[in-house]
């Protein structure tokens, strides 16, 4: 088109747009030219510690923290979080709630419409939220218990910031257990006096001088290690690659029991022992057969330190419950493991000295307690527990568990509860019947069925009538089961508060979103080297908090001024008095043991060294006198039979370890005619959770046509046509997904896996709509483990999967690349 | 005929028009305008300068809008699903997030701008805690750019100026202006704010046929 100069624009006069023109986006400055190359900053993360280059208010590089010899491929992914446009970047409330509020259409949730607001108006809503259900239910109907993997960092742990506000102005439901181990805390307290999974275990280098045996038991530390609780520093791997060595050299065997070829197995060159998924607690028993039948078990320990065992042996000889023997002929056909391979593995066990490493997966099934109810009678039957090498381990593949302690204090953290004698506003404790606290995962129970009286460990649980939820530092949209019925069940609350930093699917079902920063926005201070306490280390903020992020800090604080509790909130404090008060506690608790600088000095430095600990064998102590250092448990010995439990009466975790048959499961257990395949969800190898899924970049690295993978064995594949990187619809009753295949002989037939975190992104609101990214949690099972725990059962799934052939849908569960064309 | 001047100050106002659009949500003020006889006669002149097509699309949502019980909200909520949410729900007015590999936020396409600004002693007004390379900044400095003419003495200088408008507009506007116009057109559960962002497109492409000729 040609256009006519002088006539360009005519009739068109400047001043007509006048009053449709704002003021100018830009202002005049006398700010010279930066040709600096930047500063560089310290911080830390779940992913480790590192260091950041920051050029014109911008993170432009990261590079590992030096007393890291191991750090993980993840850090590749920060830079993907801190920009990623997926970031909420403005305070925003669901368009349909905004206008009816509690009124509000909410079977539109997770496909509506929002509108911006200020800060002042979101938190005048939430508050004036929280006031409403307080005054017209009560604390019953508000649940602001769900936790998970808030960032790191002391002072901004985000779980406390939001609880301690909300704990300020009126009581609310809370939650026990985690997604994580629900079922193995609940049982081992029983069984070993402790969680044991959220505990110090016996240190590397010892495992290392005296095991011979090392049986990873459903465990893949070297995927999982790459993540710690606090900020991680890696420090297990330099034990791995001893370990390795150790293996190449024949000095220690090691046999990996999994369904799986996992990236340990591999990295170690071990032995691989297949066995069929949620089967274990039968090879077990098979194992503890043998040493029983053999007379390979060493019965003064049995004698000095348990208690029951007499009562679990009938069990085991088919003369008590079943009456069915537990020998290895009866286990090869339910476990795939032939009887020969379990008899030589039960005697390799009492030859010498044996250390049991089980991982967490195994007891995220249906009956979890009863693997690591049963993985401690084993340890217990071979007579080393408390001796080095020996015994049994529940967490060394998590958060650098067995690199020995420092011993130093670390410091302390923003508190999670109001002051002692501070009174809420409204200190209603009438929870009108229903339960003060619930097990983790039966919250959509509530949701669903409130008012319904169900068992928890040895006590009644009666679920509370939900209305609404605030939810910060976890995403329950990535982490609990059977996303159908979850949004059955959203459906029925009125108000859902979500603080996050980016558009979870979690934030996609609320009705107030709130843009936290990220850790990177925010001083901070952490322990690193996570149970090791190996050192202290500043988070320096590397850039301002982006667009209008916030701190927790800062939200809740001005969350309280609308109910007069700012000030109790903060204790009159700031950011950095908060820094400096945290770090001079820890370093009055470490006088005298450890010199730490004076908090300037430490802030300009960056970190404080600890040193590396001694090592420690996890239980010597009971062994050398179990009289004076009984453990926990109700009679203070191991107990192979739990008189409480047994008293409980539940039908499905009885008085000692047993095997019970799953409502699903593959190898021709119940259901697998309809859906053969085994669905794992266990921790990515990388991300941790649903954390860093949002990173671009890092996610194309390991994504199958822009889908989370799913493996399957190259067996599975051929007979339903798939080859490796197409794309798949994974499905069963409950839901249907699409993923993209990665087809590896590391899988064995009939075992598929996704790895759990993958971000939710459904096609619609509707039930039933087919996820485009690939969340495994669209399929699995929302069932409680048993009476006992109540703990999540996402590893008990089963699925089918075929080739897609259908029109292609867009991924929605992220704010994608667009390509330019 | 228009003067140089003139011309200059209509071509500003509209790219003013445009970062002010794309800034942020209208208010009660502003809407009145536009259902008034300036907004009127201000669109009328755009159609009347072959943009009848996409200013036609827009009148008839803003008859529409007159309708609704609260129309500012309608407008908000509007803006909020086509710019604010997340590159699944809206379309991102930020450079970057077109132009960079991995879409990210804050990349070079921001860089490059604030390089820019500098160079010529401008910075983002700090209450407007955005990247530079977002839309309504970009625009808001064209205008500014078109400005500087106003004052030139010369015929070259001013033809350096044009120069200068128009490769502002080809690399650093056209390059994804395009790609996020046609986001905008896939978004579900949205009206106003599509219809502005086609109007833009079509008149920057008139504006770079003007500085062209």
């Amino acid at each position: 088109m040609s256009i006519n100069r002088r006539n360009f624009l005519k009739g068109i006069l400047a001043s007509s747009a006048a009053s449709m023109v704002g003021p100018s986006l830009l202002v005049r400055s006398a700010q010279a030219a930066q040709n600096d190359p930047g500063i560089w900053r310290i911080t830390g993360s779940h992913w480790g510690a590192f260091r950041a280059r920051v050029y014109g208010g911008k993170v432009v590089e990261v590079k590992p923290f030096e007393m890291d010899s191991h750090p993980t491929d993840m850090l590749n992914g920060i830079e993907g979080i801190i920009y990623s446009p997926s970031r909420v970047r403005y305070p925003m409330v669901r368009y349909d709630w905004y206008k009816n509020r509690h009124n509000s259409d909410t079977s539109q949730r997770g496909d509506n419409r929002f509108i911006r607001v200020t800060w002042d108006e979101a938190l005048d809503l939430f508050h004036e939220e929280l006031e409403r259900i307080q005054t017209q239910y009560g604390p019953w109907a508000l649940h602001a218990g769900q936790t998970g993997w808030r960032q790191t960092g002391q002072l901004h742990s985000c779980g406390n910031h939001m609880q301690r506000a909300v704990a300020m102005h009126g009581n609310f439901i809370k939650k026990v257990g985690d997604y994580s181990t629900g079922a193995g805390q609940t049982i081992l307290p029983y069984v070993l006096g402790s969680t044991e999974v959220y505990a110090q275990g016996t240190s590397w280098p010892l495992i290392l001088e005296n095991s011979k045996l090392i049986v990873l038991w459903a465990n893949d530390p070297v995927k999982n290690l790459q993540v710690g609780w606090a900020c991680e520093t890696h420090e297990s791997y330099r034990y791995l690659d001893q370990l390795k060595q150790k293996v190449a050299d024949g000095e220690i065997r090691v046999v990996s029991i999994d369904p799986v070829r996992s990236k340990t197995q591999k990295f170690l060159g071990c032995e691989q022992q297949y066995i069929n998924p949620q089967t274990d607690v039968a090879m077990m028993l098979a194992i503890a057969h043998t040493l029983y039948t053999e007379k390979l078990h060493d019965q003064k320990f049995l004698d000095t330190y348990c208690l029951g065992f007499e009562r679990f042996v009938p069990y085991l000889l088919g003369e008590s419950e079943d009456k069915v023997e537990k020998t290895p002929e009866w286990a090869a056909e339910i476990c795939g493991v032939e009887a020969e391979v379990i008899r030589e593995l039960a005697r390799a066990m009492a030859a010498d000295r044996t250390q049991l490493l089980f991982g967490w997966c195994i007891q995220r099934q249906q009956h979890g307690e009863q693997p690591y109810w049963m993985g401690a009678v084993l340890a217990a039957m071979l007579g080393q527990i408390g001796q080095p090498g020996g015994g049994v381990s529940y967490a060394h593949h998590y958060s650098s568990i067995g690199v020995p302690s420092s011993g130093a204090s670390g410091p302390g953290a923003f508190p999670r509860n109001p002051d002692q004698g501070q009174k809420p506003i409204h200190d209603n404790d009438d929870f009108n019947g229903y339960s003060k606290t619930i097990p983790v995962a039966r919250w959509v129970d509530a949701i669903l069925e409130p008012g319904k009286k169900i068992d928890y460990n040895g006590g009644k649980v009666t679920l509370p009538n939900l209305k609404m939820m605030v939810i910060s530092g976890c995403n329950p949209w990535h982490h609990h089961q059977d996303r159908n019925r979850m949004k059955q069940a959203f459906r029925n609350l009125e108000t859902v508060v979500t603080i996050d930093f980016n558009w979870t699917a979690s934030c996609r079902f609320s009705d107030i979103v709130l843009p936290a920063c990220t850790q990177f926005e925010r001083n901070d201070i952490d322990q690193y080297g996570s149970y090791s306490t190996r050192g202290i280390l500043a988070m320096q903020r590397l850039v301002d908090p982006l667009f209008q992020s916030r701190t927790d800090f800062h939200i809740f604080t001005d969350l309280c001024r609308r109910f007069g509790k700012h000030k109790e909130y903060s204790r009159g404090k700031g950011e950095m008095e908060w820094l400096r008060e945290l770090y001079e506690g820890c370093r009055d608790a470490n006088k005298g043991k450890f010199a730490m600088p004076e908090f300037a000095q430490f802030w300009d430095e960056g970190y404080v060294d600890f040193g590396a600990g001694k090592p420690w064998t996890r239980h010597a102590a009971f062994r050398d006198d179990p009289e004076l250092k009984a453990l926990g448990t109700p009679s203070g010995f191991i107990e192979i039979f739990s008189r409480k439990i047994d008293r409980y009466g539940y039908d499905n975790c009885k008085g000692h370890p047993m095997w019970f048959e799953k409502s699903e499961r593959s190898h021709g257990g119940p259901g697998s005619d309809r859906f053969p395949l085994w669905l794992q969800s266990c921790h990515p190898d990388q991300r941790l959770h649903s954390q860093m899924c949002e990173s671009e970049a890092y996610r194309s690295t390991y994504s199958v046509r822009g889908r989370e993978p799913i493996y399957l064995s190259p067996e599975d594949a051929r007979r339903r046509g798939i080859r490796d990187g197409d794309l798949v619809r994974v499905y069963n009753d409950r839901g249907q997904l699409l993923a993209g295949a990665r087809v590896t002989d590391d899988f064995a037939t009939g075992v598929v896996r996704i790895h759990e975190g993958a971000w939710y992104g459904p096609m619609d609101e509707s039930i039933g709509a087919l996820d485009t990214y690939g969340d495994p949690n669209t399929v699995t099972q929302d069932l409680g483990a048993s009476k006992l725990s109540q703990a999540t059962s996402a590893n008990t799934c089963l699925v089918e999967i075929e080739k897609y052939v259908g029109e292609v849908p867009p991924v929605t569960a992220f704010g994608g690349p667009v390509e330019v064309r | 005929m228009n003067s140089f001047s003139e011309l200059s100050e209509t071509r500003a106002s509209i790219y003013w028009w445009f970062s002010t659009l794309f800034a942020s949500e209208l208010n009660d003020e502003q809407l009145q305008a536009y259902c008034g006889e300036e907004g009127r006669d201000f669109l009328q002149g755009l159609a009347d300068n072959g943009l009848s097509e996409e200013v036609g699309a827009l009148q008839q949502v803003l008859q529409q809008l007159a309708a609704q019980d609260q129309p500012r909200l309608e407008l908000a909520a509007d803006f909020t699903q086509c710019f604010l949410v997340d590159q699944k729900s809206s379309a991102l007015p930020y450079a970057s997030v077109y132009l960079s590999d991995d879409g990210l936020l804050y990349q070079q396409p921001h860089l490059d701008m604030l390089d820019l600004l500098q160079s010529e002693g401008l910075a983002v007004n700090e209450g407007m805690n955005e990247p530079a390379d977002h839309l309504a900044i970009m625009l808001d400095y064209l205008g500014n750019l078109v400005m500087q003419g106003v004052n030139s003495s010369s015929d070259a200088e001013q033809g350096m100026l044009l120069e200068k408008q128009l490769s502002f507009i080809e690399q650093q506007l056209m390059s994804w202006v395009p790609a996020f116009v046609e986001r905008t057109q896939q978004l579900k559960q949205t009206f106003f704010y599509p219809k502005v962002a086609m109007l833009l497109l079509a008149y920057l492409r008139l504006d770079q046929t003007f500085l062209s000729d």
